[in-house]
């Protein structure tokens, strides 16, 4: 009941979040001088009209403005600008699988790493381990995810030849941008993860859980844990946008036909309304994940009420 | 340890007993007044002088960004003069490079004075117009991309001091025979800048907003934090990458050129203005356990106005917590910097930026070649930058708020 | 001759900071006797946790570091145990008590899983087992409605209640010694009395030995039976609980007394203070580590720490150890101030 009552609120602001992006987008492209039909091609008179009434641009403001809005309600993005034989719907579901596959594989390799080697840094504090992990951690977090592809593959592609340069489809092929996808996402983890780690073992029941005789992995495992990576949690969120972000240059480097490669082209190509499509599906997801965190974050945690 | 310890007289105070409690209390004044206390700063500066990685970090900072500085006074190539056909793509080398000032301010001279030797009004004109593209397309015009004064000084102070003489191309050079050391530099210029500038926008909308919201508290407070609740979801990044790729069309930076208004700028206070939340948010905190501190009554009871309270009172107050932010700050922005220049969105040709520049390394990147040195050094350089700061970041949070120290 | 349980000799525990060596304990020796309760006395930092949790081999290390002495429990010096043969020892046969019962229990787990796991690991019970087992324990120190309470998390507890599930999980296997550190402390006075009560009832039906840590000469009146005081990591004085309060001989006890409320003297007898601060742990005096804050000092006690002294034999009534050169005027200003403090 209390988590119903919490995600009926949540859906609530996420309408809202929604509707200030789609405002907020509309009235900016539509504020910049210079058109969306205005490319590098001279449209003659008739074309242009044409065209203007197919993307509804000969209508007032207001008329455009309520019924994209309206549209968009309906989960109807309208036809690509320049993708001329395909709706914003049809590619962004041919992006979203894609770009899901690789963002939930770097996520998985940034969890599963960062948390391996913040719990390893914390417990054999002040180590030789400690300290390496630490230091590829922040090497992690402070080298961009493009110079880190970049060099990576000049190494592994070009050097050494273990993986292919670009493409889609093997699960070869997408080793490599998941690995450089999640890597700043593990140092960042993975530090979290230690300062949790640390934050809870000075805590009084750690050693409450010696005294009882435990040993310390389980002191660790089933004590220590699930305090230590509530951190972690919070930044999902953060991360989730992160990686989406990420994802962007990603895909480009790689030559990955995702939700990124297709955002950036619309960018790039002055594609209204695809980019709009492609915004307003980043701004549910980066909410729904959040809700998401918030909702698991509860379940770690007995002590907290959703609110 | 100079606690005084508590009396505990019992019997009523007479005079002389009286006296004594006085005379104490001077005394306990006095070495109040001799002892110097630590503040926060010197105490803080201290604790990171202590913290090795972050000296060398700071150090290394310094370095970058002086070299950041004096960059136009150093004898480097011309960071944007293409010579495709003879310097494409060449591997370090350390072949002497000169910058040919000199011959062609020869040329020129012998030209004027041939003019002063000439006679016949025809020829005249023809050697005036001559003498005037030539003096239009001098090297200091050409070599450097519309210097402002104060570069212009340095880039002539240079030529002053080292003549024709410049570094040999020991990164390479691009693919336009441009050289990469020249531009690593130059890029550092931009990069830095971003950063700093981009973090004062994001500091002082944050700060202002944050402090206003914490103070005033209430339903203003309850309406602002809203704000920045609806504003944490919105993914920005992906805003302002559209909006840049509109900005960067030709005809709207002609547009936005006739309002004297730089693309770099618009670029500056765009990433500035997304960064300001978590500030806001970090500041309307520790307003909110600041307001209610007896200095701010005590302010409020000599009369300081509101806006003098929130500025003069409880910002200053806030200003640790807020460097340890700002220490974040700067090195996501330079790295949100990069990021949209190598997406090609963020700063445009004929500036460079270091995130431009590994772009520029990695569209040559082909399975033949290898051109390593168009990646190696300007990601090096960007990868240098951002782990220094934040090397230097973790060593003053832990410096000036021990409690958060190891997060 | 009744055999102790556990004896401690010589006990030396340091910390090593970046300002310094803390010199936690020094030379702690005493013995604890099967049944008895033995209080240890002293204001915070003064090592009475810090020799407790060595016992138990509970302490840090790093930066921790036990310098010498030994523990001796059932024939073995528990100091020398490996972590593996240590473990079955914690919570089965030594079983501890803490302060704050609203962190010493863990927030992530329901009291149910943080009982349960002491008897699984212990006694080998099977879940189903260890779950009944859990519940008698409950309902043994007290906690209505134990069997549907017990899938609960702490936060659903009082402080009060708490400390009653901390006691049933060291209760858990009936370990030969409770080492309660301050178990008292952060509770309410009402709820001090019924875990105190409860404590006591439980030794009489168990028959284990209790440690009581604690700075309140109240507690230590109602339900130990002898008396450690230390200061400055040292013991300074011991004896049983009567003599402590008719003939404390050592200043640092007597001031302790003195600055408790006692229902044998007028309300209004203002209570005195110890001036002073507790000695810094890192550089001790050279002499006695209470001189600084003593009204009897002499240039002796400056010079080196003083001797202990023992009157009366071992675990017989009137026996006295303590460690003050001034002894007998202090047991002296202590008994006469007693008659002749002002009534206001």
């Amino acid at each position: 009941m209390q988590v119903l009552v919490f995600l009926l609120k949540r859906l609530g602001w996420m309408l809202i979040t929604v509707w200030v992006v789609f405002t907020l987008s509309f009235f900016l492209m539509r504020a910049i001088p210079g058109g969306p039909l205005n490319g590098e091609r001279v449209l003659s008179e008739s074309v242009r009209a044409q065209l203007e009434q197919r993307y509804n641009l000969d209508d007032p403001l207001y008329v455009q403005y309520t019924t994209h809005l309206w549209n968009t309600m309906c989960f109807d993005f309208g036809p690509s600008y320049k993708l001329q034989d395909f709706t914003v719907n049809e590619v962004l579901a041919q992006g979203f699988p894609v770009s899901a596959a690789l963002g939930i594989l770097g996520m998985t390799f940034a969890l599963l790493l960062g948390m391996t080697a913040g719990v390893v840094s914390a417990v054999r504090r002040t180590s030789i381990y400690d300290f390496s992990f630490m230091l590829l951690a922040t090497l992690g977090i402070a080298i961009p995810s493009f110079v880190l592809a970049s060099m990576a593959i000049v190494l592994f592609v070009f050097y050494f030849q273990i993986f292919p340069a670009a493409g889609w489809g093997e699960l070869k092929q997408i080793v490599l941008p998941a690995m450089c996808l999640g890597a700043p996402f593990a140092g960042y983890i993975a530090r979290l993860t230690r300062t949790g780690m640390l934050e809870v073992l000075s805590n009084d029941y750690i050693r409450t859980a010696y005294a009882k005789g435990l040993s310390t992995r389980t002191v660790i495992l089933r004590h220590a844990l699930r305090g230590s990576i509530l951190p972690v949690v919070s930044y999902l969120g953060p991360a989730c946008a992160g990686i989406l972000t990420g994802s962007l240059v990603l895909e480009k480097i790689f030559a990955i036909p995702g939700m990124g490669s297709h955002f950036i082209e619309a960018a790039l190509q002055r594609d209204f309304t695809l980019g709009m499509g492609a915004l307003l599906t980043y701004t549910v997801l980066l909410y729904v994940m959040n809700t998401l965190v918030d909702l698991s974050y509860s379940f770690i945690d007995p002590r907290v009420v959703l609110e | 340890m100079n606690q005084t310890p508590t009396t505990t007289t019992d019997e009523q105070p007479d005079k002389s007993s009286k006296r004594t409690e006085l005379q104490r209390l001077a005394e306990v004044m006095t070495a109040a007044r001799t002892q110097q206390g630590v503040s926060l700063w010197s105490d803080g500066w201290k604790r990171l002088k202590r913290n090795r990685v972050s000296m060398i970090s700071l150090w290394t900072l310094v370095v970058i960004v002086v070299l950041a500085i004096v960059t136009p006074a150093l004898p480097l190539q011309s960071p944007i003069f293409q010579n495709v056909k003879q310097r494409e793509l060449l591997p370090p080398e350390f072949k002497t490079f000169t910058l040919g000032i000199a011959k062609y301010d020869e040329t020129l001279a012998s030209k004027r004075q041939e003019l002063q030797a000439m006679s016949t009004s025809h020829d005249l004109a023809a050697l005036q117009v001559e003498i005037e593209g030539l003096e239009a397309r001098h090297p200091i015009n050409v070599y450097w991309n519309d210097p402002n004064f104060i570069s212009k000084a340095m880039i002539e102070f240079r030529i002053f001091i080292f003549g024709d003489y410049c570094i040999p191309s020991i990164c390479g050079t691009d693919k336009l025979g441009r050289d990469v050391l020249s531009r690593v530099c130059w890029g550092s210029r931009v990069s830095l800048a971003c950063g700093l500038i981009a973090t004062l926008v994001s500091l002082v909308i944050g700060v202002s907003y944050g402090a206003i919201a914490g103070y005033f508290g209430g339903r203003i407070d309850n309406i602002m934090m809203r704000i920045i609740d609806v504003a944490y979801s919105i993914p920005f990044i992906f805003i302002v990458i559209f909006i840049m790729s509109f900005l960067s069309s030709p005809k709207v930076r002609d547009t936005l050129h006739d309002y004297g208004i730089n693309q770099i700028t618009v670029f500056f206070l765009m990433i500035g203005a997304i960064y300001w939340l978590t500030m806001a948010r970090v500041v309307r905190g520790q307003v909110l356990s600041l307001k209610n501190e007896q200095f701010v009554d005590a302010a409020k009871t000599i009369g300081t106005s509101q806006w003098g309270i929130i500025f003069k009172h409880l910002v200053p107050n806030v200003m640790g917590i807020v460097i340890v932010y700002l220490t974040l700050t700067i090195p996501a922005v330079i790295r949100f910097e990069a990021f949209l220049s190598f997406l090609g969105m963020g700063v445009q040709a004929p500036d460079i930026s270091w995130g431009m520049l590994v772009n520029e390394g990695i569209q040559v990147i082909t399975p033949i070649r290898i051109y390593w040195w168009m990646i190696v050094f300007s990601g090096f350089a960007l990868a240098l930058t951002l782990f220094s700061l934040n090397f230097l970041g973790d060593g003053v949070r832990d410096a000036l708020d021990p409690k958060l120290k190891n997060r | 001759m009744v055999q102790p349980i556990l004896q401690v000799k010589n006990l030396e525990v340091e910390f090593v900071t970046d300002d310094g060596i803390v010199r936690a304990v020094n030379d702690i020796s005493f013995d604890l006797y099967p049944g008895e309760t033995l209080g240890i006395v002293g204001e915070s930092g003064s090592g009475k946790s810090v020799a407790n949790l060595t016992i138990l081999g509970l302490i840090p290390q790093p930066p921790g570091h036990v310098k010498g002495g030994e523990v001796l429990f059932a024939e073995q010096d528990l100091l020398k145990l490996s972590q593996r043969q240590f473990r079955t020892i914690r919570g089965k046969r030594i079983a501890m008590i803490f302060q704050d019962p609203m962190t010493a229990l863990n927030p992530f787990l329901t009291i149910q899983d943080q009982l349960i796991e002491v008897s699984m690991l212990h006694l080998g019970h099977t879940r189903a087992a260890a779950i009944q087992h859990a519940v008698e324990l409950l309902e043994l120190v007290g906690i209505p409605a134990a069997a549907s309470r017990i899938t609960e998390y702490p936060h659903q507890f009082s402080g009060g209640m708490r400390q009653r599930v901390m006691i049933a999980m060291a209760l858990s296997c009936e370990p030969d010694i409770l080492i309660a550190d301050e178990p008292t402390t952060a509770l309410d006075v009402t709820i001090q009395a019924q875990i105190l009560d409860l404590l006591k009832a439980m030794q009489d039906k168990r028959g284990m030995a209790i440690i009581f840590i604690t700075h309140d000469l109240g507690v230590v009146a109602s339900i130990c039976d002898r008396v450690l005081v230390m200061y400055g990591g040292r013991k300074v004085e011991q004896t049983d609980t009567k003599t402590l309060f008719a003939a404390a001989r050592h200043p640092y006890t007597l001031g302790l007394l003195h600055s408790a409320p006692r229902w044998d003297q007028p309300q209004l007898t203002r209570l005195q203070s110890i001036e002073g601060q507790p000695p810094d742990m890192m550089n001790l005096p050279a002499g006695c580590a209470f001189a600084p804050r003593c009204q009897w000092k002499t240039d002796e006690c400056l010079a080196a720490v003083p001797e202990l002294v023992s009157i009366g034999s071992e675990f017989s009534e009137g026996s006295h150890v303590f460690a003050c050169i001034h002894a007998d005027q202090i047991q002296q200003a202590g008994s006469t101030s007693r008659e002749e403090l002002p009534h206001a």
